[in-house]
């Protein structure tokens, strides 16, 4: 029993590293001065040459990346406000809109809902850069081109928390239900109270993975947005040289960071709701 | 030598001299003095100077009866390298320069723009703030042109520019101007442009003078997605856009109706016609040349055969093992790469003949993979004797460097332009579709004329326009330079070419008949494969055979 | 049993009257999906249909210049290869992951894998050419036996974008599959252990056929993933990468850098027809008694 423990921990640690390896090396590197960046990453930037060397710690350990960042440039800031606006609005958005719609596509029993519920997928599918000329033109005879609603909208509306949020609602059973309408319950009220608590976690799931997806969106808002006043801090990561890499690597420990946050407290949530689709009346 | 002066009280007086100390008299008795950054940037009143700190990177506000530096005020990086500082009798700091009138507020340290400078003289690259004074909310500046020949007095309100919109009375006219780099010629020529018209609110887009995740790629796709909406720029600068895909979509508008009333050199328009209509035209013309021993020019006359001289050539084409593969590439192509580049595919035996080429010259120079050294083919080199060969562009008349190109070129043996190429900036498109197309055809022709043209551009390029090269060809004058070899102790003093050297070069420019390919893609595929060929890492007709899958590859789309 | 509608109503009467709850929540869903992605999509397909330039009707001309285009046929090649090469890996490895982490119901492990996904790209970006490209770790560890080489750059590129990808979803079905795990009641696989059943006939007796219907959900989330990691090539290999990884998207942005929109559009909609076609097949073929 033992060694099945051990073998189970070295096993534990070997994924540890190599799934949080990058990360290990992005913090560790960001402490790091220009000159040690240089030196440690070798002809992997460019215009330097040699070979890189695996970094563990840092020789001299140093917050001048970080201090740089945060006190000298202030459009990294406003982009940070930005993103962290435009990115509560959407998830806001898709809640308020996409779990009503996927209640319905759940558990509303009419012929052609599994068309429409197609045509979602499809939806949900396309790549970006298919519908992005059409998608600008929409939203300039919109007059929304370069301004925040211009990545708003477009998120609140996207298929894909739908879909997620359908695929956990409809394990709500229909026999609850069923019983609540014999009691004369009505379907708003049926929503509220019965699939709104039960299906929450999978709303919480949904929730985390659009805010991955709209906190790291770069095409969209580049497209979109024209000012850069106006820009996600997605946005803010250079083309990484050897003259900017400290300040680059920073600013992904600063970006990192909202996303860690919300996965660690919300990954309970998430997990969860996915366990939870096994319930039974 | 004392660079600026600056009148502090009745017996007080700074002095920023040459060698960047900030002296102050008294009563005509130095003082004090300190030091600080930029040499050209001093201003004062009463008890107060401020300078540049070292290194540029904010400001010294200088205590004269202290006789201490009161105060550094850092900068953030967007306000750092405005050329230059005034201080009015208030003792208030203000920014003048490119980015426009920026005041500093001494408390807070935080920087406000005043007055913005996009149409206003203060982008105007022909004329330089000389004096300053602010009044209860006016500023005035007197502009002079670099002869200080001439001077425009201008008066701005706080708010002026595009800052504060109301002031500047648009009546819905707006011109917009997009390109991707920043153009010193085109702010020039919006500067003037506003003055003609000072109703309109024109807007000039350099799009990545910004930090940014961006690729150039993202921002061509990005201007193509408001193309494809009908909400493009009314102006183009075409320097790294797809000018080809433009013409062939009929987003460019035909420009030979109003080339013909201005002066740009005819063989310069004939360059960019397609179906008897010309959709573009450079505001500049930069010159691929070669310099060289006289040995070497004589087998200049095919590039082959230059490139079967290199082993023989006494001194070495290059100094030996100080030039990059990467940069003997970079240096050659434009001579080769419209030959190599044809409408569909690459031309295979050009291709080869190219790389063949550049292994002979790499190898007799034992070029390395990475140097950190200045390119060793420069121009000087040759002027020292270093080297017998030089490849360059020759990229201003004003610019020192060019005078130093053919004085060099007089002084060892010769210079050649290669097959009348010439390299085009600041190319200029107007849009089809645009809702102010006189607007815009005019601001080109303003581009293009006699005013914005003759003025000098850092690295800018020799004007395309008949007066203004005439007017160069014409002028004489004693600016010169000097040039020493810190190791062999040569010293080189030139000047300003002479008539029949500038006759020859009016010449050469009067015969320039096609532009370099400018494809980026294609330059930077050819770049990295052609290296990896010439360190020996492949054949030579895997090189070439890789070469041409990915570039037509590219092509075929 | 009652009727749960008078008599006096007809069976679409009550329909009607009682069962348009779901347009209402539904609507503003379909109101803002149509103006904001269905519109532009038929937008889309209008232009595919037109000539660029004249915007006169072309019928099918553009069509027929894309698939015969040589560069859109290397795309294509590239992605199907891509796609049925990660896919099937992701899948067999999460699978494989998630027996093991479910049965211990352990937070740290599942969460674990899940952080790689939420991982900002450009971040990777950075890490991935100090492991891969020239001089990198991977080519320092190499150095001996290959001679220096981009591992970026190469045919190995197809390599590291398969375990760029697996890198980043696994956490993602492992998750799912977990799900899909616990939905079996563990009373079977009691009854199975008394009856004599090893772990392997538990597996495929018991254990696959009940997940294969969530299989559905997870190949279709794993195909837009797919999809996604285009964005982690483009940043890493730049606009023309080696010719092993040079996929569809990237061919659209270049037709977009071009301004060549009629190939972008008609291209597109045969992407999305394929696409549509294949994903809502499986659905099909997976979804038995998944909603029971």
């Amino acid at each position: 029993m033992r060694r099945k423990n051990g073998l189970a921990f070295v096993g534990t640690l070997l994924l540890v590293w190599f799934m949080l390896e990058p990360i290990f090396i992005v913090v560790v590197c960001s402490f790091m001065k220009g000159e040690e960046i240089r030196i440690s990453f070798g002809g992997v930037l460019q215009g330097s040459t040699g070979y890189a060397s695996v970094p563990i710690l840092p020789y001299y350990f140093s917050a001048g990346n970080f201090k740089e960042l945060l006190l000298r440039t202030f459009e990294f800031f406003v982009m940070f406000w930005n993103s962290v606006g435009q990115v509560i609005c959407i998830v806001v958005g898709q809640i308020v809109i996409g779990v009503p719609a996927a209640w319905a596509f759940a558990k509303w029993k009419v012929k052609w809902i599994d068309y429409l519920f197609g045509l979602y997928i499809i939806l949900m599918l396309i790549p970006f850069q298919v519908l992005m000329v059409p998608e600008y033109l929409t939203l300039y005879h919109l007059n929304m081109v370069d301004t925040h609603f211009s990545i708003i909208l477009p998120g609140v509306f996207a298929a894909f928390p739908v879909f997620i949020m359908t695929r956990f609602l409809k394990a709500v059973p229909d026999e609850l239900l069923e019983a609540a309408r014999l009691d004369g319950a009505a379907e708003a009220c049926i929503f509220f109270q019965v699939g709104l608590p039960l299906g929450k976690q999978g709303i919480g799931a949904a929730v985390i993975l659009s805010f991955i997806e709209y906190w790291n969106a770069i095409e969209a808002p580049m497209t979109f947005l024209q000012q850069r006043s106006k820009w996600p801090v997605s946005l803010y990561l250079p083309n990484i040289t050897k003259e900017n890499a400290g300040i680059a690597l920073a600013a992904s420990v600063i970006i990192l960071i909202p996303t860690l946050l919300i996965f660690v407290l919300g990954h309970d949530l998430m997990e969860e709701g996915i366990a939870n689709t096994g319930l039974k009346g | 030598m004392v660079n600026k002066i600056a009148v502090l009280s009745k017996d007080t007086v700074a002095a920023m001299l040459s060698d960047g100390t900030c002296q102050i008299h008294r009563n005509g008795e130095l003082t004090d003095s300190f030091n600080g950054g930029e040499a050209y940037a001093l201003s004062g009143y009463g008890k107060y100077a401020a300078r540049y700190n070292d290194g540029n990177t904010g400001v010294y506000l200088y205590n004269v009866e202290q006789k201490n530096i009161e105060k550094e005020i850092l900068l953030t990086k967007q306000y750092q390298n405005v050329p230059q500082i005034f201080m009015n009798v208030e003792n208030r700091i203000f920014l003048v320069g490119d980015l426009g009138i920026i005041e500093i507020d001494r408390e807070s340290e935080k920087c406000v723009t005043v007055v913005a400078a996009e149409q206003t003289m203060l982008s105007n690259a022909a004329y330089f703030p000389l004096w300053f004074e602010e009044k209860d909310g006016t500023i005035y500046i007197l502009f002079t042109n670099r002869d200080q020949t001439s001077g425009r007095l201008v008066q701005y309100q706080q708010g002026d520019g595009k800052d504060n919109s109301s002031l500047v009375s648009t009546d819905g006219h707006q011109l917009t101007i997009y390109g991707l780099y920043d153009n010193e010629l085109i702010r020039t020529a919006v500067s003037e442009f506003g003055l003609k018209h000072p109703d309109i609110d024109i807007v000039y887009e350099a799009a990545e003078s910004a930090e940014g995740a961006v690729t150039e790629s993202d921002l061509v796709r990005t201007l193509n997605a408001r193309i494809a909406a009908g909400n493009g720029p009314d102006i183009f600068v075409l320097d790294g856009l797809p000018m080809d895909s433009y013409v062939d979509r009929g987003i460019l508008e035909d420009l030979s109706g109003m080339l013909s009333e201005t002066d740009v050199i005819p063989n310069i328009q004939t360059a960019y016609e397609s179906g008897g209509e010309i959709y573009a035209v450079p505001a500049r013309v930069g010159l691929p040349i070669i310099i060289g021993t006289q040995d070497v020019m004589n087998r200049s006359s095919s590039l082959s055969s230059l490139a079967d001289y290199a082993n023989q050539a006494e001194p070495p084409y290059f100094v030996e093992g100080s030039e990059s593969y990467e940069t003997v590439i970079e240096s050659f192509l434009p001579f080769y790469i419209n030959s190599i580049v044809n409408e569909n595919h690459i031309d295979q035996d050009s291709l080869r003949m190219f790389l063949e080429d550049m292994k002979k010259i790499s190898d007799s120079v034992n070029a390395v993979e990475i140097t950190d050294f200045d390119s060793s083919h420069s121009p000087r080199r040759l002027a020292y004797g270093q080297v017998s060969l030089a490849v360059c562009t020759m990229k201003g008349m004003i610019d020192d460097e060019a005078t130093e190109m053919i004085a060099f070129a007089k002084l060892k043996g010769n210079y050649a332009v290669y097959q009348n190429l010439f390299e085009p900036y600041g190319l200029l498109g107007v849009y089809k579709a645009s809702g102010q197309k006189e607007l815009a055809i005019e601001f080109v022709k303003t581009a293009l004329s006699y005013e914005v043209q003759e003025t000098e551009y850092r690295h800018g390029g020799f004007p395309v326009s008949l007066s203004a090269l005439e007017k160069w060809r014409d002028t004489d004058s004693d600016r010169g330079g000097a040039t020493g070899d810190p190791d062999t102790g040569i010293q080189i003093n030139y000047k300003w070419p002479d008539a029949a050297s500038r006759n020859r070069l009016y010449e050469e420019i009067l015969s320039l008949k096609t532009p370099v390919v400018c494809d980026q893609v294609v330059r930077q595929r050819l770049e990295v494969s052609a290296a990896a060929y010439l360190k020996g890492e492949v054949t030579l007709e895997t090189a070439v055979q890789e070469i041409a899958n990915e570039v037509d590859l590219y092509l075929q789309e | 049993m009652k009727l749960p509608y008078r008599k006096s109503q007809t069976k679409w009467t009550y329909i009607f009257r009682n069962n348009t709850w779901g347009f209402w929540m539904l609507l503003p869903s379909i109101v803002g999906v149509a103006v904001f992605h269905v519109i532009p999509m038929a937008e889309m397909f209008k232009r595919s249909f037109a000539n660029n330039t004249t915007k006169a009707f072309a019928g099918f001309q553009n069509y027929i210049s894309v698939i015969g285009n040589p560069s859109f046929q290397l795309a294509v090649k590239n992605t199907i290869l891509f796609l049925g090469t990660c896919i099937p890996v992701l899948l067999f490895f999460s699978l494989l992951a998630a027996y093991f982490v479910s049965k211990k119901k352990d937070d740290i492990r599942k969460t674990v894998m899940l952080i790689p996904m939420a991982i900002p790209v450009a971040s990777i970006v950075l890490v991935w050419k100090l492991m891969f490209s020239r001089y990198g770790l991977l080519d320092k560890l190499t150095g001996g036996f290959a001679g220096g080489v981009d591992f970026l750059n190469s045919k190995w590129a197809f390599g590291v974008l398969v375990i760029t990808y697996v890198w980043r979803n696994i956490g993602y079905d492992v998750i799912l599959w977990a799900a899909a795990f616990n939905s079996i009641d563990r009373c079977i696989y009691e009854a199975a252990d008394m009856d004599g059943a090893d772990r392997f006939m538990q597996f495929r007796y018991i254990t696959w056929p009940c997940i294969l219907p969530y299989g559905s959900v997870i190949v279709i989330l794993s195909l837009l993933n797919a999809f996604k990691a285009f964005r982690e090539v483009y940043l890493i290999a730049g606009e023309y990468p080696d010719q092993s990884i040079y996929l569809i998207q990237h061919l659209f942005n270049h037709w977009l850098a071009d301004l060549k929109l009629e190939h972008l559009c008609a291209a597109a909609v045969l992407v999305m027809i394929v696409v549509s076609l294949s994903a809502l097949l499986f659905q099909k073929a997976l979804d038995k008694g998944v909603y029971s």
